[in-house]
């Protein structure tokens, strides 16, 4: 137990840094900002031999983004308590305390977990639409290496608007590349490749999006 | 998955109406204020005999912020355009009186605000996206300055988890007295004031109303 608290607290106080190198794919868009994700990953199986098993994940999320759409609109949004989940495929050494895995997902927040405002003061409208929803989805390929983990991530953006019209959703960042880091610490009892278990574990990261 | 979804939405939905839900008689706290400014016009001058008619249209500014069923609100509106009707006696002898009543009418654009926190609903306020402000007055204008007794409504259209738009009634009825101003376009030329001929007269008519 004392050592599963010390474990948690050291993923939490780590310094998680993502997003270095970043460089934009697909539309560029210009955006900036930031998505903080604390997940709990689940692993059916761990470790994992080839050629593999399949994992869930679910958790909460928070961010802040603001950038300019294909039309160069300015948008910004953030949000707090956001819905993560997720898949992935994952394999793990037994010779090494190593492992990768690949997968997807999406990290939403709709009313009530979100401010944002789309658009800019114009004349006759001098206050811009209001966002009332955001939809990160994500692709990601994990390699990790004890507890720590490096993830190539592909990141596409929606928000949704409430314009005269009705409500409408509106993508703004469009299939972003990223590198990033990530912590990774098990809750459940120490399993071995010669006796392997299912597995919880808290991921917590943070992805700086600058395009 | 998708039933479950419906579902949450569902008891969302169920927990933000009963959240609210203003009960009658309950004092609803406000504050702000909203600026006019337009143009009356009297379809006949001098009205002794009283029972004219008149409008007047301009266009309004404001911020506004209080607390209807313990959930707090605010909204600014800017530039919006309102159209009122009223009935009205008047005369050259700088003594005039009417009654009459409106509404502004926010959209998109020319208004934002916010609705919420909504305990166990929304952690963060939901926007404002439309704002409705029906109004009454009774104006007693002695030369060119009006005392008027204003009652206001205030409506709020919100987003609610879904999301879907729902209107929420924040102020009910609202009794305030404010001053305005009031300029006639032209002066009545003396076949009007003395002649006993009439005219059409425009004036220039703006006022501050403080909610509180």
């Amino acid at each position: 137990m004392r050592r599963s608290r010390a474990l948690v607290a050291a993923v939490i106080t780590a310094a998680i840094v993502l997003g270095n190198g970043a460089m934009p794919a697909g539309a560029s868009q210009p955006g900036a900002g930031g998505v903080e994700f604390l997940v709990t990953a689940h692993l059916p199986t761990f470790p994992c031999r080839p050629p593999g098993c399949t994992g869930t994940f679910e958790g909460m999320s928070t961010g802040t983004l603001a950038g300019e759409d294909d039309s160069g609109i300015h948008w910004s949004v953030a949000w707090t308590g956001g819905q993560s989940q997720g898949s992935f495929s994952y394999v793990d050494s037994c010779d090494v305390p190593a492992g990768i895995a690949a997968g997807g997902g999406n990290l939403t927040a709709s009313v009530g977990a979100v401010t944002g405002t789309y658009g800019e003061p114009a004349p006759g409208a001098p206050f811009p639409l209001p966002v009332i929803g955001v939809n990160t989805g994500l692709t990601f390929e994990w390699t990790r290496i004890g507890l720590s983990a490096v993830l190539i991530t592909r990141v596409s953006v929606s928000i949704t608007v409430v314009k005269p019209e009705g409500i409408v959703t509106i993508p703004v960042v469009d299939d972003h590349l990223g590198a990033a880091n990530a912590q990774f610490a098990p809750t459940g009892p120490a399993s071995t490749c010669a006796a392997p278990q299912p597995l919880d574990a808290v991921v917590l990261g943070t992805n700086l999006i600058t395009t | 998955m998708r039933t479950r979804r419906i579902f949450g939405v569902l008891v969302a939905v169920i927990a933000f109406a009963a959240a609210t839900a203003i009960p009658a008689g309950a004092s609803q706290p406000v504050a702000g204020a909203l600026a006019f400014h337009g143009t009356a016009h009297l379809n006949q001058f001098q009205c002794v005999a009283g029972n004219c008619t008149g409008s007047f249209n301009g266009s309004a500014t404001g911020s506004l912020a209080g607390v209807a069923g313990g959930i707090p609100w605010s909204a600014d509106i800017a530039d919006v355009g309102f159209g009122a009707t009223f009935t009205y006696n008047d005369s050259c002898l700088g003594v005039g009186f009417a009654d009459g009543g409106g509404t502004i009418h926010a959209f998109l654009g020319k208004t934002t605000g916010t609705y919420g926190p909504v305990p166990g609903v929304l952690e963060l306020p939901a926007p404002v996206t439309e704002v409705l402000i029906p109004f009454t007055f009774s104006w007693d204008r002695i030369g060119a300055t009006a005392i008027i007794d204003v009652g206001v409504d205030v409506s709020l259209r919100v987003v609610r988890p879904g999301p879907v738009l729902q209107w929420v009634d924040v102020v009910t009825n609202h009794q305030v007295e404010a001053l305005a101003s009031f300029v006639p376009l032209e002066l009545p030329p003396p076949e009007v004031c003395l002649g006993g001929a009439t005219m059409q007269l425009d004036a220039e008519v703006a006022a501050a109303v403080e909610l509180s």
